[in-house]
């Protein structure tokens, strides 16, 4: 039988998670070259929401926590192919050749485009994980592994004194995909339409270099090689190409699991500080466990030698 | 992806004559050659020479047609260039069509070009006209109808050029008009904004494309939307109408 029993209230645990929860923060950029076009994003996203449930078979459940995008930029750049105007050949009779006509060109270069909106406040996401409490003992004569791979995602400091710490460890995770609604797309479009539209000067020059060109929503759709719908193509880039949701679920579970425990006992634990002279009573702490039950979290140890 | 600064060639854009004796941008002259033997290249601007080259046209093997940027040529050191290993060599082949254009700015370039062992001997020099043989071909963005003049001996043709459509606009298309110093076949063509012309040329020829009718892009403004302000008989008042 153990020395010790610790029951955290489930209202209590709720609390020290959600502290928890609050302090993860997430961002990231990047710009991939797709040859016509780069395509990249520069996000910033923190967590709010969701239930916590602690349940009978010694498991946590934490359902519908919401990812709350700070900053969603989709970066777009289109490289406009050149535009020209003759060329083509011409049949001559012999002995002369035929005859191919130079082109001349609208611009001096292929010139570019580039835009980034924000759509923060229009991807929402959530994720559900089922996971365990786990105990570990942090022994701080142990070097930390290098590199360190809670460098970035520690908010509980390193303790100065060993320590068990108990850790929330996920053990399945669902996150939902990136699901860029219709007007994702229409955005997309329309800041592309200007700003391709706003290289070309007016009048018949425009008439010309759009006749060339074949109309900008075309030239666009072709340059990003899109047959249909932007939002479709920008959810596949951002759940596929990116891999932007299989490194949230990573991050998240190392942030969890291993990198910032939910709760932690010193060891030796001090049971009366010091007073009157005397110096403080510390107990060491050995076998230290930890359960979930449908109500509470049951911590149970041994005191050592 | 790094910004480019690019710029508009709005030499393409201005309103000018196209004159084979002074090649500008959306010009070209093509020269045929009909001998074999070596040649001289003389390219001016502004009537100073820029470009000087030598020709080889041979009897086989080499290209059947050389295009030459003269906006991008860029030349020279003061030198003797013919003879010299260390100049400019273009080889073509005999019948070939050598082409000189301008891709951009608004310099009007000539070219000159004679026999090495007989330096009198030009066959080319398009300050003065085009030999016969060789063609000159333009290319017309401006929606409108065009004018086009032998200055050699007067005849005259048309050139209506239509506004381009992305619906059907098919890029890199010519008309090719014969020309002699009495008249023009055909007299009238009618191209899409982009387009080119080619004339060619079976007398000694001078010729001058110029914009008679521009084309109205878009559509005036109505009688009824207009406001007009008038000024009134006294000192500070005015009326509206």
């Amino acid at each position: 039988m153990a020395h010790l029993t610790l029951a955290v209230s489930e209202a209590t645990f709720r609390r020290s998670f959600d502290l928890l929860k609050r302090n993860f923060t997430f961002q990231d950029s990047d710009l991939q070259d797709y040859g016509a076009f780069t395509l990249g994003y520069d996000v910033k996203m923190h967590l709010e929401g969701g239930s916590v449930d602690l349940r009978d078979d010694n498991t946590i459940q934490i359902k519908e926590l919401d990812i709350r995008w700070d900053r969603l930029k989709v970066i777009i750049g289109l490289d406009i192919p050149e535009i020209c105007v003759g060329g083509g050949c011409i049949n001559m009779p012999w002995p002369i050749p035929d005859i191919c006509l130079p082109k001349i060109c609208v611009f001096s270069g292929d010139p570019d485009v580039s835009i980034s909106p924000d759509f923060a406040s229009l991807v929402a996401q959530e994720i559900s994980f089922t996971g365990s409490l786990v105990a570990r003992y942090f022994d701080v004569s142990v070097p930390l592994p290098s590199p360190d791979p809670c460098q970035l995602l520690r908010v509980v400091p390193l303790p100065g004194n060993n320590q068990w710490q108990i850790f929330v460890d996920p053990q399945t995770m669902d996150l939902d995909l990136f699901d860029f609604p219709d007007i994702v797309g229409n955005l997309i479009e329309d800041a592309l339409t200007s700003a391709v539209t706003a290289l070309i000067p007016g009048g018949w020059v425009r008439d010309l270099i759009l006749a060339i060109i074949g109309g900008v929503a075309d030239l666009i759709r072709a340059i990003l090689d899109i047959p249909d719908d932007i939002d479709e193509w920008l959810s596949d880039l951002f759940n596929i190409s990116f891999g932007l949701l299989d490194f949230i679920g990573t991050l998240l579970l190392d942030f969890f699991s291993s990198c910032n425990p939910i709760y932690a006992i010193d060891d030796p634990f001090e049971i009366l500080p010091a007073a009157s002279g005397l110096i403080p009573v510390r107990i060491p702490i050995r076998n230290l466990s930890v359960r979930a039950h449908d109500l509470e979290m049951v911590v149970q140890a041994d005191v050592g030698a | 992806m790094q910004k480019k600064k690019v710029l508009l060639n709005r030499a393409m854009f201005s309103i000018r004559p196209y004159e084979s004796s002074a090649l500008t941008v959306l010009t070209t002259l093509f020269h045929h050659f009909t001998e074999a033997g070596n040649y001289e290249l003389f390219v001016r601007r502004g009537g100073t020479v820029i470009h000087r080259a030598a020709i080889q046209i041979g009897e086989k093997g080499a290209q059947q047609q050389l295009n030459l940027d003269l906006a991008a040529l860029r030349d020279t050191e003061a030198r003797e260039c013919c003879d010299q290993e260390a100049g400019t060599r273009y080889a073509l082949a005999v019948n070939s069509i050598m082409g000189f254009y301008v891709s951009q700015g608004t310099g009007a370039y000539s070219v000159e070009i004679a026999r090495t062992e007989h330096k009198e001997r030009r066959v080319l020099n398009s300050a003065a006209h085009i030999p016969a043989g060789d063609l000159f071909a333009v290319t017309l963005v401006r929606p409108g109808t065009y004018r086009v003049v032998n200055e050699e001996g007067g005849a005259e043709a048309v050139i209506r050029v239509k506004q381009a459509s992305a619906k059907d606009y098919r890029p890199g298309q010519a008309e090719l008009i014969t020309c002699d110093a009495q008249t023009f076949k055909p007299k009238r063509v009618d191209i899409m904004s982009g387009h080119s012309v080619v004339f060619r040329c079976e007398a000694p020829a001078r010729l001058r494309v110029e914009l008679v009718e521009p084309a109205e892009s878009a559509p005036r403004p109505r009688q009824d939307m207009r406001h007009t302000l008038s000024r009134s008989p006294g000192p500070s008042g005015r009326k509206t109408t």
